[in-house]
């Protein structure tokens, strides 16, 4: 995938470098659309309901809100958390036969960091938004894909056949570097002999991780994280930085180095200064299949980001008596008979619900655990969340030669954004579509995350647009007056951040102890958050929390 | 003196019916419908010079700088008129207000002229004396440049050259009429150096008359272009030769009438001609209908359903007499439904089953036509085709891309089929490959529908064989992720194109 090239199109993405030229000569991205265009584009402010969130903290003015009615429920399972953790146990339920459970989530919407939206019928992320494609060793992944036909087959050899409307499309990847556009995201328009012979030196490395076996005999590293070696000589790469194992290896080259942070922030919405070298090794070498048609690398996408797999996994559960939406949990408590959940109705606030189950599993982050579960006991230590800024803007395509040559996933060398993907990458259509949403990314690293997290929440609509056109407008200048629409969405802890010996360390395993009768699923369990973990979670508390109810 | 003022009259009459003739014969050429086009640029061009000569009576003193002035103008304005529109044609979408804007322009000059003219010379005739003459030389003029154009002009000069001439007579009158008057005005020097200077623009112009209409000609279409419109898919233009019309979209060649017979022939009658019995077809492109057109020679066929994304083309087929005689009618045939849907969307819902399909797609030139080339096209196809049906795919030229051309075998293969390649010479396009699709073994047709001109068994048996030059080369399966297909043609035409 990142070295799909061809001369043809390098060509090509050379002509292009004239409009990029342009772009270098504005040097940093002088922001050149005034306020009344700005202000001529609709938008507005989203993200997950922190408000109600934060309710839940010990120090809320308004903890205690007066309670009108309180229903009584009994269910053999309570699921609180209705992100990719929690439909996964909801699905592996099904799976094993058993319907007799809760689900309870917060938002209006099931899916959690991979729901989607949609901007005038054009369907877009507004959070995790593709897959890359599986191993095969994957099992149970691989047997929920199967099912949605995104796995096909396999071939002779055992090799997935993958759906093909279904990997990403053709072109996937430009960065644009030095004024031009170059194909594929690994830099190598201007870069140094020297440095070009560093990343090639890095990938062979990669490819020598992917077929190292620890002591134990396992694999190095592996998705689920947890099946990877425990080898200490392996599992030693968690306690030093990305950054740091680099300057180990002997790698200073300056690209090299942006593509390795870009890296980070892109999967732990962090700087490889602050990642650990474990994860950040994990990203390149725990995925070394591909498939029959798949290269390794190559992704699987959807208009609507990871809201397509969300969605068939919460296919057929039935609303109102397994799961219920804008329902919070304000406390889960063992029991003798198993747990008891006091939960308010966030669409009346007056009602609330008395739930009783044999088990639950909390499928919310850890960070939200500790003020809901009683008697927690978890330390927590080295738990962080990087937060992130994502923006969809709606584009006039019509009269736009602006995009021209946009690929699925589209980046600038050597900025704070990862910049934007197009939602409409997979369409099938031939007329070309009046407009299209891009969906524009931004880990905020520039501060420490308690701080960042601060800040983001004080940023009020009109300097979020503008922070995203000023970006926009350095890719591509002129591009605000071809906006239509722009919504912002704040993830204030967008996803667990992998600090070096968070993986490895004590916090972390205790935390995967279920207290009692409560088992606990997310992917920050894992220190890594993605689809796999958080799928991975799901499953395992699922096994777990069945335990608990008589067959 | 008066005699060369009245010579004068004569000359910028001449010029002015000429701007108008340019105007008209380039609108009907770039637009098509002459008859439309020549009495709307009249109509306009006539209303113009009445503004023209309204606003004649606002113009006090100054009148002979003025005169000069508007002369050196209208040499200017109407002398490049041909080149600037023929330019812009294709880089502009409202070329419609340019035209007009440039008659209107021309035709308020123009009218401006006599008016001035008649007043300057109000001392020098009895009034009777001085209408009478005027308009004698203004309609000799009319005479005069009426009979040139068509007979002497456009064969000669060309349209672009013809309005550079006139405008250089146009400043020649102004310059002489700086020189007559040299004594009634004062700036006798800035007005000759315009002159001047506008003299040697139109006169490069003229030299250089032909490069301005090969680089015209570039963008255009070679023979006359009778109907052009852009609709939201694509620029659809017809042009038409002596005795043969050829269809564009988006600047690329669809057919020429003198030879799509061959094309459509060996599209259709090798694999349909081997389907027993076939009843409901499936035409997937080919909104020109000259592929159903070959399907209804088969009186066994009972339904034709056509898909194509631009209902524009097919109604063009529909409505203009004389393509609709070139597909035989096949839009209004009863047998025949059109329906405008994107080709993959459609079929990936279609759940009805066809004995024969013909895939004639453009091209694989971009990324999104490119995904009608894919892997899971042709499984798509392979679903909405009944037990012993088959499917013909144009798959571009083997001679000029044979790696694209054996890319969509391969990929076509990979789906399950097997498949036929062939290829036959189509004079406007060169070699051209076909590829049958199918599930049982297939043997050359001995029976075809009466009347062809092209296929037969002995010319099929020839489209089977590739030699050297277009032979089975390794490539890759075409696939959504890879686009393998459009870097292949990419790279194969730009090389035969250099």
């Amino acid at each position: 995938m990142m070295q799909d090239d061809s001369i043809s199109r390098r060509k090509f993405l050379g002509r292009l470098g004239v409009a990029g030229l342009g772009v270098w000569a504005l040097g940093s991205g002088a922001f050149s659309c005034g306020d009344a265009q700005r202000n001529a584009i609709t938008g507005q402010l989203l993200g997950p309901d922190f408000k109600s969130g934060h309710r839940l903290r010990p120090d809320a003015p308004h903890a205690a809100q007066p309670v009108a009615a309180v229903r009584e429920i009994e269910t053999q399972l309570l699921i609180i958390g209705g992100g990719v953790a929690g439909l996964a146990c909801a699905w592996e339920l099904r799976q094993r036969g058993f319907q007799d459970f809760l689900l309870i989530e917060m938002e209006a919407d099931l899916g959690g960091n991979a729901r989607g939206g949609n901007q005038n019928g054009l369907l877009h992320p507004w959070g995790a938004h593709y897959l890359p494609v599986p191993d095969a060793s994957n099992t149970r992944l691989m047997q929920f894909l199967a099912q949605i036909d995104v796995v096909q087959g396999y071939d002779r050899a055992q090799r997935p056949i993958f759906n093909e409307l279904y990997l990403c499309h053709s072109p996937q990847e430009r960065l644009q570097i030095h004024g031009i556009w170059q194909n594929g995201l690994v830099p190598h328009t201007g870069v140094p002999d020297t440095e070009l012979a560093q990343i090639h030196r890095f990938f062979e490395e990669i490819e020598a991780w992917k077929g190292t076996v620890g002591a134990d005999g396992k694999k190095a590293f592996v998705i689920p994280a947890e099946t990877s070696s425990q080898d200490p000589a392996i599992l030693r790469l968690d306690g030093l930085t990305m950054a740091a194992y680099l300057e180990e290896r002997g790698y200073d080259a300056a690209h090299l180095k942006w593509y390795i942070d870009y890296c980070c922030r892109d999967d732990y919405g962090m700087p490889m200064a602050e990642c650990s070298a474990w994860a950040g090794l994990h990203y390149f070498a725990a995925r070394s299949g591909g498939g029959a048609n798949a290269e390794s690398g190559a992704v699987l996408t959807w208009p609507e980001g990871n809201a397509w797999l969300t969605n068939h996994l919460c296919a057929g559960l039935q609303p109102g008596s397994q799961w219920l939406p804008r329902h919070m949990a304000t406390s889960v408590t063992n029991t003798d008979e198993g747990i008891e959940a006091m939960v308010t109705d966030l669409a009346q606030p007056a009602n609330a619900l008395h739930i009783r189950a044999r088990a639950a599993v909390f499928a919310g982050p850890q960070y939200v655990a500790k003020h809901v579960v009683r008697g927690y006991t978890h330390a927590l230590a080295g738990f962080d969340y990087a937060p992130w800024l994502v923006a969809n803007l709606r584009v006039d395509l019509q009269s736009n030669s602006l995009l021209k040559g946009m690929c699925w996933d589209n980046v600038a060398y050597n900025r704070a954004s990862l910049g934007y993907v197009s939602a409409g990458h997979q369409s099938l259509a031939q007329h070309a579509p009046t407009a299209g949403v891009l969906t524009w990314y931004e880990p905020i690293t520039h501060l420490p995350p308690t701080e960042a997290r601060k800040w983001l929440l004080a940023q009020d609509y009109d300097a979020l647009r503008d922070r995203v056109l000023a970006d926009m407008e350095f890719m591509h200048p002129g591009i605000s007056a071809q906006v239509q629409q722009l919504d912002v969405w704040r993830w204030g802890h967008g996803m667990v951040r992998p600090v070096p010996g968070l993986i490895t360390g004590a916090a972390l395993a205790q935390a995967r102890q279920p207290i009692g009768n409560i088992h606990f699923a997310h992917s920050d369990l894992s220190g890594i958050s993605i689809f796999e973990e958080a799928f991975h979670r799901g499953i395992v508390a699922a096994a777990a929390a069945l335990q608990a109810v008589p067959s | 003196m008066t005699r060369l003022l009245l010579l004068s009259v004569f000359v910028i009459a001449t010029c002015g019916l000429i701007y108008e003739l340019v105007a008209g014969a380039l609108a009907s050429y770039l637009l098509g419908d002459s008859v439309t086009q020549f009495s709307t640029v009249i109509g306009a061009y006539l209303f113009s010079m009445g503004i023209g000569s309204f606003l004649s009576k606002y113009i006090q003193k100054n009148l002979i700088p003025t005169f000069i002035r508007v002369e050196i103008l209208i040499g200017l304005v109407g002398g490049f008129s041909a080149a600037f529109l023929f330019v812009l044609f294709e880089m502009v979408t409202a070329f419609k207000v340019l035209l007009y804007g440039q008659v209107a322009l021309t035709g308020i000059l123009v009218g401006l002229e006599i008016p001035l003219l008649m007043r300057i010379l109000e001392d020098e005739f009895d009034f009777k004396d001085l209408v009478s003459n005027i308009f004698t030389f203004d309609y000799i003029g009319a005479l005069l440049a009426s009979l040139l154009f068509p007979l002497v002009l456009v064969p000669y000069l060309g349209l672009i050259r013809t309005a550079l001439l006139f405008g250089i007579l146009n400043v020649a009158v102004a310059l002489w009429a700086v020189q007559a008057f040299k004594d009634k005005i004062r700036s006798v020097a800035s007005l000759r150096l315009a002159g001047i200077i506008s003299l040697i623009a139109l006169g490069l112009g003229f030299a250089y008359g032909e490069k301005i209409l090969s680089f015209a000609e570039n963008q255009t279409y070679p023979g006359k272009v009778v109907y052009a419109a852009s609709s939201p898919y694509q620029r659809i233009v017809l042009s038409r030769g002596r005795d043969h019309f050829r269809l564009y979209l988006n600047g690329n060649l669809q057919f020429d009438s003198r030879d799509e017979y061959r094309y459509h022939e060996a599209l259709v009658h090798p694999g349909l001609s081997a389907v027993k019995s076939p009843k409901d077809v499936l035409v997937l492109g080919g909104g020109d209908g000259l592929a159903v057109r070959e399907i209804l020679k088969y009186p066994s066929v009972e339904h034709i359903t056509l898909v194509d994304l631009d209902a524009e083309v097919t109604q063009l087929f529909t409505d203009r007499p004389e393509l609709a005689e070139m597909n035989g009618h096949a839009f209004t045939h009863p047998k025949v439904t059109v329906i405008h849907a994107d080709a993959f969307t459609w079929l990936r819902a279609c759940q009805q089953k066809f004995d024969f399909v013909t895939v004639d797609f453009p091209d694989p030139v971009n990324y999104s036509v490119g995904k009608l080339y894919s892997l899971n096209l042709y499984e798509e196809l392979d679903r909405v085709m009944a037990d012993g049906a088959i499917a013909a795919v144009q798959s571009t030229s083997p001679y000029v891309a044979p790696r694209s051309f054996w890319c969509v075998d391969r990929t076509i293969r990979e789906a399950g089929f097997y498949t036929v390649p062939y290829h036959a010479y189509v004079p406007s396009f060169g070699e051209w490959g076909y590829i049958l699709a199918m599930h049982r073994p297939w043997a050359i047709p001995e029976i075809y529908p009466k009347g062809l001109r092209f296929v037969d068994p002995e010319t099929v048996a020839q489209m089977l064989h590739f030699p050297t030059d277009m032979v089975r080369t390794d490539v890759e399966v075409n696939r959504l992720n890879n686009q393998a297909l459009v870097q292949y043609f990419e790279a194969e035409w730009a090389k035969y194109e250099e």
